[in-house]
């Protein structure tokens, strides 16, 4: 595409204004305040419209900004080709856009065209407004450049917008940092968390069968000490009729004693219900003890795999030192090389026997993770407390033992005083209750309290089993969800690693596609500019550029205007040839060179001279310098 | 003379596996309200009996609170003739085993038991309750008076024909012809009734109250009717759920953003009989682009506040057109193209990395 001629009849300062333009390098030469920056304005608003016409404010609209001074017809025209076709593009301004008119001509023909419609530009060059100012138009004031998505696009062939330009260090960053979160193969992983809640929960699950056959022993024992318990009221029901005496035992007398007895009852039920809740808590941190043994043995485990391959790694350098040595060794025996080599094999010797014995070392070395003595000072923790607890449960039980010893001296002494007082009762009352009957009836009692402690004990302890058969079943129905959530996680960390992989591989086949193309435009312009070569010059995936300075990439942002502007150049004139590869635009250059010192701005002139023989180029300028 | 068949009311599970703690424990407490209420129904509509036909409690060792919730309102409600089928669930004897068992608690054993729940001086008939619990042991058929109205209560899925002993199968083969007016089942959780036989029906009535969004629907029991008529028995189910669990799917094919799919749950759940009370599982289904993935904490947080239980599970598929990106000079056009020329990999594997790189590279969540 390329410009033939314009005329403005009214746009800023410019007035009845034709210009016709070169096929190669066309030079405007004019002093400053002449109204070069509104030449090349009016062209960029020829083909594009004004900047800031959909601002709210008309502040910084240029629209206001080019209103002509002296009133007339606000506008003008461009005769431009393409291909073979020849256009007149006529286009007057009015307040506001809508007041706007625009007429396409076939030049040839004279006649109206319908190849373009009012937006010109984008359909000319493929690109849209912004794009066009961060190549083929360069003004003063707005040097920087940018890949955006038009240019993206159109770097790719592609007509229309696309999407953001993927941010590849991101996308990677935000994969690592999951696979990170979610590694099974350690300790600190999601799926290593989970795999582990699992082995507890199935460890619960695998205590059911054995709890459920306490369970029913308990249960079994239960209906035999409750059958019994029946028995003996039965046959103290009998015995006591049969021996015509009253159904209970006398009262007893000693209220002290009974006092007593209700106090020590009360005791032994608050030692038998503390010795069920030490139980409970010793259940509950074994469990907890075995999961972080087994999270302790797994992750010594990994370090040592560390290790393991670090010794080796030593190792084998060691062996190649030793067989260096000896080739060395046999070289200089030999005579082929000098004596002095012999020092070379004593110091790889040397070195062999250091990296074997840092390997010995290495794999002596205890393991000790911040992972691992926080683990082991957890284990420490629960073999503490199950000690702790295992005294407790021992000095309680021995309470437990006294406490009953006392409930059975004072049921005796209850039992020998209600004994006596029923003999009492039978010398004065014949007929009523002996002591004999009294104290077999007293027997009987003694036999029915102890069947219903047990009882009471039995039934305790098959609530307590009960407790734990729900906690364990309760672990068992989470086990499913647990399962399918730690196959859902593998599943996203496999998708991870294997997206990663991936990503990476459309990475290198993306940059030897599009960016190395890219890089060797950059490099002939940057050597066409300043003589100099770009080896030092990086790219990235959003085709901006890096100066590599002592190893580092240097933002060009950092660096001089004039060096900027340099780059900011090349890389407009590298983007627009991986952007154009057939037809080429027309470039409109707004005095680029202002901010170079005189040999780069004699670069710059080269560079407009080369680039002028595949370019239509509009140089615009106020400096014989630079012209 | 009316009677109640319910069955598998699961009283104390665990329910964790299905909710937070929290919420488990408060439906723990309503399945056994429901309990409560369905005692005070039968008070008030002068229920004869209670037909429990398995599976009252969820495990074979409850709670004691709640083994002793039940055993206070049987014994509170004792002019209610509680007859109690053990199932597979609750296999083991709990209730009354602290304090004598009151006389109007029945239960049953592994053969066949029976009483007569009425001498036919009311009603012209005398009523038979006949139930056998789950067992190993070869399945006999009952032996029943055919002069008598018999009711049947059963626990386990129903075969056609005589299976091999199994304790949770029912095989109807030894039930048909045998005089049985109304076979009472339990252990399917959904309602369900069909003809046994030319003179009898049966039914399983479901759970009484839903648990998970397995028994999604309405829930309640059976009320059994007998007078002097031609026809002895007349059915009825009753839906008794406090509160009912819907499964709704709603496709968002199409949609784009949340507020879209926001839309869309609207109204599915506008046209859906869930009320307030209710616990809703909301699935999205269809497919939707890579680049959408419906936040499903943000737009649960509208419902969660207006159902009883809300949840949201996204089972879309997505959709990524990859001839879009045959000439995307992006890094993402090079993406699709490397993973779509990459052999070895499953339809849905490579439409899973294709989201998740793309998601990646589009600053997404990944998942």
């Amino acid at each position: 595409m390329r410009l033939i001629s314009c005329h403005i009849e009214n746009f800023g300062k410019l007035k009845d204004f034709t210009y016709y333009f070169e096929d190669g390098l066309s030079v405007l030469f004019a002093e400053n305040g002449w109204g070069k920056s509104t030449f090349a304005a009016f062209l960029k608003v020829m083909f594009y419209g004004f900047d800031g016409d959909n601002r709210r404010s008309e502040g910084g609209s240029e629209r206001l900004r080019y209103r002509p001074w002296s009133g007339g017809v606000y506008g003008g025209s461009v005769t431009w080709s393409r291909g073979e076709k020849t256009y007149r593009m006529l286009r007057t301004f009015g307040a506001r856009r809508k007041e706007d008119t625009f007429a396409l001509y076939d030049e040839e023909t004279g006649l109206p065209s319908g190849d373009f419609s009012e937006n010109t530009g984008e359909e000319l060059f493929g690109i849209d407004r912004d794009s066009f100012r961060r190549t083929v138009f360069w003004s003063q004031g707005d040097h920087d450049t940018f890949a955006t998505t038009s240019i993206q696009a159109k770097i790719g062939g592609l007509p229309a917008q696309q999407d953001d330009f993927p941010a590849y260090d991101d996308a990677v960053k935000r994969l690592r940092r999951e696979m990170e979160r979610l590694r099974p193969d350690r300790a600190s992983g999601l799926i290593r968390k989970k795999e582990d809640r699992l082995s507890v929960l199935e460890a619960d699950e695998s205590r059911l069968p054995l709890l459920e056959k306490q369970l029913e022993e308990c249960n079994a024992n239960e209906q035999a000490l409750a059958a019994e318990l029946e028995g003996i009221r039965s046959r103290r029901q009998r015995y006591a009729l049969s021996a015509s005496a009253a159904p209970a035992v006398q009262p007893s007398t000693d209220h002290e004693g009974q006092g007593l007895l209700e106090e020590a009852e009360r005791k032994l039920a608050m030692l038998l219900e503390t010795d069920r809740s030490i139980q409970r808590r010793g259940q509950k941190e074994r469990q907890e003890y075995f999961r972080v043994k087994e999270e302790l043995r797994r992750e010594i485990l990994d370090e040592q795999e560390g290790q393991e391959k670090m010794a080796s790694a030593l190792r084998t350098g060691a062996v190649l030192s030793f067989v260096l040595a000896v080739i060395f060794l046999i070289l200089c025996l030999s005579g082929t090389l000098s004596s002095s080599m012999y020092v070379l094999s004593v110091l790889l010797m040397a070195a062999g026997g250091s990296l074997f014995w840092l390997s010995g070392k290495i794999r002596g070395l205890e393991p000790e993770s911040e992972e691992i003595l926080s683990l082991r000072g957890e284990k420490d923790w629960y073999n503490n407390s199950l000690r702790r607890l295992s005294r407790k449960l021992e000095k309680n039980r021995k309470l437990l033992r006294e406490q009953r010893a006392v409930c059975e001296t004072l049921r005796r002494r209850l039992d020998k005083t209600a004994a006596v007082q029923g003999a009492a009762v039978s010398s004065e009352v014949p007929g009523q209750i002996s002591p004999e009957v009294s104290g077999i009836l007293s027997k009987y009692d003694r036999q029915e309290e102890d069947c219903r402690l047990r009882l009471q004990e039995v039934r305790s302890q098959s609530a307590e089993l009960g407790d734990m058969i729900r906690d364990c079943r309760s672990s068992a129905s989470l086990i499913p969800g647990l399962r399918d959530e730690i196959d859902t996680l593998r599943e996203q960390y496999d998708t991870c690693v294997v997206t990663l992989s991936y990503l990476e591989e459309a990475r290198n086949s993306f940059t030897s596609r599009y960016m190395n193309p890219f890089l060797r435009s950059f490099s002939r312009y940057y050597s066409m500019l300043t003589g100099e070569s770009a080896d030092a010059a990086r790219t990235d995936a959003d085709f901006s550029i890096a100066i590599m300075e002592e190893g580092l990439p240097r933002d060009p942002s950092l660096m001089s205007e004039g060096t900027r502007d340099l780059i900011s150049l090349c890389r407009r004139m590298a983007m627009i040839d991986a952007m154009y590869p057939e037809e080429k635009p027309f470039l409109v250059l707004d005095d680029p060179f202002s901010n170079l010192d005189d040999e780069r701005v004699k670069g710059g002139l080269r560079f407009l001279h080369s680039a002028s023989l595949e370019y239509q180029i509009l140089y615009l300028t106020c400096h014989k310098s630079r012209f | 003379m009316r009677i109640i068949h319910c069955s598998d009311l699961h009283l104390d599970a665990d329910l964790k596996s299905k909710y937070d703690a929290a919420s488990a424990a408060e439906r723990r407490a309503e399945l056994l309200d429901t309990f409560r209420r369905l005692c005070r129904y039968a008070r008030e509509k002068d229920v004869s009996a209670i037909l429990i036909c398995g599976d009252l409690f969820d495990t074979a060792s409850p709670s004691p609170s709640a083994v002793r919730t039940v055993e206070d309102l049987i014994l509170g409600n004792s002019e209610i003739l509680f007859f109690y089928l053990r199932g597979n669930h609750d296999e083991r004897p709990v209730l009354f085993r602290t304090r004598p068992r009151p006389d109007n608690l029945y239960l049953f054993s592994d053969d066949w038991t029976s009483w007569e729940l009425s001498d036919g001086r009311e009603y012209g008939r005398r009523v038979c309750i006949a139930g056998r619990e789950p067992s190993n042991a070869v399945f006999t058929s009952p032996e029943l008076d055919p002069s008598c109205i018999n009711i049947v209560m059963l626990h386990g899925q129903v075969r056609e024909g005589y299976t091999a002993p199994d304790p949770e199968s029912v095989p109807l083969g030894a039930l048909r012809g045998r005089g049985i007016d109304y076979l009472a089942l339990g252990h399917f959780h959904h309602y369900r009734s069909f003809a046994l036989d030319e003179r009898g029906s049966a039914a399983y009535c479901g759970c009484l109250e839903g648990r998970g969004f397995d028994e999604c629907g309405r829930c309640g029991f059976i009320l059994i009717e007998t007078d002097e008529s031609a026809h002895p028995l007349r059915t009825r189910f009753v839906p008794f759920a406090s509160r009912s669990l819907y499964c709704i799917d709603c496709p968002v094919t199409g949609c784009c953003s949340d507020t879209e799919v926001y839309e869309r749950i609207s109204r599915v759940l506008k046209a859906s009989p869930a009320s307030d009370e209710d616990l809703v599982r909301l699935t999205l289904t269809g497919e939707m682009e890579y680049t959408c993935s419906p936040d499903a904490s943000f737009i649960s947080k509208e419902w969660e506040g207006r159902y009883h239980y809300f949840e949201l599970k996204d089972s879309t598929e997505p959709v990524i057109h990859s001839e879009d990106f045959l000439c995307d000079a992006t890094l993402k056009g090079e993406f699709v193209r490397v993973v779509n020329a990459a052999g070895g990999l499953k339809d849905r594997e490579r439409t899973r990395i294709l989201r998740c790189g793309l998601r990646a590279l589009l600053g997404e969540s990944l998942f």
